[in-house]
C-alpha cells in the first residue's frame, strides 16, 4: 500500500476532528456519502457573519485512510477563506 | 519477552514454511534431483521414491489410499481439474453442477465459465450462520446433476459446511461430491471415508508448506471417479495430469501433512485458546462489535470480526504493524466488499468493517495480546472520527436513515 507521507501523517495526526454546534446559527453542516459505500464525511464550518471569513472547521470521516487524509486536509485548506 | 513485528495473523492467505518442511525439502533442490518419471536410473528412483512417500503422508491424513493423490501446481489447479474434469468427463449423463454462493473463486469462476459452455449451476444461498441449507440442497438436485462441489471450510469466515451429512445425500442420488478442503485440512479431522467425499483439494501453502504444490484426492472404488485431463503431455499421474512433478514441492506437501497427522489434535486446542483470548479481549472492551458466521461451525484458529462504524482500510491502516485481512472494499482489487459477507445477509456497512484473525502454528500468547491492544486503540481513536459512531450515540439509527436525501 503505497500513500504519501503526507497522506500518511494527516490519518495519524489528524487536523481539526470534532463537531461544531449545529444548531449554532453560523455553523454550516454538510454530510455526504453512504455507510454501504464505505464513505462518510460530515464536514462543518463556521462563519463569520460579518467579514464572510470561514473560522473554523470541525470534520469526521467514516473512510479508508486516503479519505481520512483528505478530510482532514480541506479542513486546513477552507480556515481563513 | 519481546515480540517480533510485524505480527503475521492472516494464515488464511498464507503461512510460514515450517522449518522442518523445508529441512525435508533441501535435498531435494541439491543431490535427489533426479525426475521422479526417469524410470532408468538411481536419481529417477530415489525421486519417484520421495514422491511416492509423500502420497501416503497426504493419503494418511485424509484417509485415503496413496493411489487416489494427484499431485497438481496448488488448489486452484484441483479445484479446476475436479470440477471441469467431472464436467466433461460425465457430460453424457448430465450437464448440472450444484455448488454455493461463498466458494473460493477456483470454484466460482471454473463454475461461471462452464456454464457459457452450456453447464448448467445452481449456486445454492447460505444461511445467516454460513452454511448451507441441506432441504434447499436436495430441493436442487435434478436427474441431469452430475456433481455436488461444496467448500469444507470458508476461507474468509472459517465456517465450516455441513459435509457429512451433503456426502450422505450425494451418495443417496448417485451424485460425485467434491470439497475445497483447503483451510479444513491439516486443522480439523478430515476423513473421506466417514464424509462420502469423492474429490477433495488440497493446498500446501496453507498447512505450513510450500507455494506452487497441492494435491486432488479421485475416489477409486464406491464409487471409481473418472475425469478428463485438463493438462495434456507424457500422461503423469496416472493421465490425470501431465508435467514433470514439483518433487521438492511434494515432499514439502507430504512433510507438511505428516507435521498435522501429529499435531494437529493438540495444536487445535492451543489456537482455539489464543482465538478466544483475543476474541473475549476484543469483544469486552468494545461496543457494537460482531461475529461474522457461526462460532459453533467454525475453525478453532480464525474469527472475522466487524467493528461498527469503522472503516475496514483504515482499521489496516491504524494496525499496520499487524498482518490481517479485511472484507472492506478499499482492500480488494475490485473495490467490492466480501461477496461472503455480503452472502451471509451482514449489511454492506458491516462488510466494510469487518477484519479476518487466522491464527497459525508460530503465533504466541504475547502476540495476541498485542494485537488486542492495537485494535482496542486504533478502533477507539477511529471512532472519535466517525460521524457514524458519533450518530449512533445520539441515538440515531443510522441504518435506517435515507443517505440519498442527506446528500443533496
Amino acid at each position: 500500500m503505497a500513500y504519501s507521507d503526507k497522506v500518511i501523517e494527516h490519518y495519524n495526526n489528524p487536523r481539526n476532528v470534532g463537531s461544531l454546534d449545529k444548531n449554532d446559527k453560523n455553523v454550516g453542516t454538510g454530510l455526504v456519502g453512504a455507510p454501504e459505500w464505505g464513505d462518510v464525511m460530515k464536514l462543518q464550518m463556521k462563519v463569520n457573519p460579518s467579514t464572510h471569513i470561514i473560522e473554523e472547521a470541525k470534520f469526521k470521516t467514516f473512510g479508508c485512510g486516503s479519505e481520512i487524509a483528505s478530510s482532514s486536509l480541506a479542513t486546513e485548506w477552507v480556515k481563513g477563506k | 519477552m519481546a515480540i517480533q513485528l510485524p505480527v503475521y495473523l492472516d494464515n488464511h492467505a498464507t503461512t510460514p514454511v515450517d522449518p522442518r518442511v523445508l529441512d525435508a525439502m533441501l535435498p531435494y533442490f541439491r543431490e535427489v534431483f533426479g525426475n521422479s518419471a526417469s524410470r532408468n536410473h538411481e536419481f529417477g528412483w530415489k525421486a519417484e521414491e520421495a514422491v511416492e512417500k509423500s502420497r501416503a503422508q497426504i493419503a494418511k491424513l485424509i484417509n485415503a489410499s496413496p493411489k487416489e493423490i494427484i499431485f497438481t501446481s496448488g488448489a486452484t489447479e484441483s479445484d479446476g481439474l475436479a470440477i471441469r474434469g467431472i464436467a466433461e468427463m460425465y457430460r453424457e449423463k448430465g450437464n448440472h453442477i450444484i455448488t454455493q454462493v461463498t466458494e473460493h473463486k477456483a470454484v466460482l469462476d471454473t463454475c461461471k465459465r462452464l456454464e457459457k459452455e452450456g453447464y448448467e449451476v445452481t449456486y445454492l444461498p447460505v444461511q445467516k450462520d454460513g452454511r448451507i441449507s441441506l432441504d434447499d440442497l436436495r430441493r436442487a438436485i435434478t436427474p441431469k446433476t452430475i456433481l455436488i462441489t461444496i467448500m469444507y471450510a470458508n476461507n474468509e469466515i472459517a465456517v465450516v459446511q455441513p459435509i457429512n451429512e451433503i456426502g450422505k445425500i450425494a451418495k443417496e442420488k448417485g451424485i460425485f461430491f467434491h470439497t475445497d478442503a483447503v483451510q479444513a485440512v491439516g486443522k480439523i479431522p478430515v476423513d473421506v471415508q466417514k464424509d462420502g467425499i469423492d474429490l477433495l483439494s488440497i493446498s500446501a501453502h496453507k498447512i505450513y508448506g510450500p507455494k506452487g504444490v497441492g494435491a486432488l484426492y479421485v475416489r477409486r472404488r464406491n464409487p471409481r471417479v473418472q475425469l478428463v485431463a485438463q493438462i495434456d503431455g507424457g500422461g503423469h499421474e496416472r493421465g490425470m495430469r501431465s508435467g514433470t512433478l514439483n518433487v521438492p514441492g511434494i515432499v514439502g506437501l507430504g512433510k507438511a501433512c505428516e507435521l498435522c497427522m501429529n499435531e494437529m489434535a493438540e495444536e487445535a486446542v492451543r489456537l482455539k485458546a489464543l482465538r478466544d483470548r483475543l476474541t473475549k479481549a476484543i469483544m469486552s472492551q468494545l461496543d457494537e462489535t460482531f461475529i461474522n458466521g457461526s462460532m459453533e461451525h467454525r475453525l478453532p484458529h480464525s474469527v472475522n470480526i466487524s467493528f461498527a462504524y469503522v472503516e475496514g482500510e483504515s482499521m489496516l491502516m491504524g494496525i499496520n504493524d499487524i498482518a490481517v485481512s479485511s472484507g472492506s472494499a478499499c482492500t480488494s482489487a475490485t473495490l467490492e466488499p466480501s461477496y461472503v459477507l455480503k452472502a451471509l445477509g451482514v449489511g454492506e456497512d458491516l462488510a466494510h468493517t469487518s477484519i479476518r484473525f487466522g491464527i497459525g502454528r508460530f503465533n504466541t500468547e504475547e502476540e495476541v495480546d498485542y494485537v488486542v491492544n492495537r485494535v482496542v486503540e486504533t478502533v477507539q481513536r477511529l471512532r472519535e472520527l466517525s460521524p457514524l459512531y458519533e450518530m449512533a450515540k445520539e441515538g440515531v439509527d443510522v441504518a435506517k436513515l435515507n443517505w440519498k436525501v442527506e446528500t443533496a
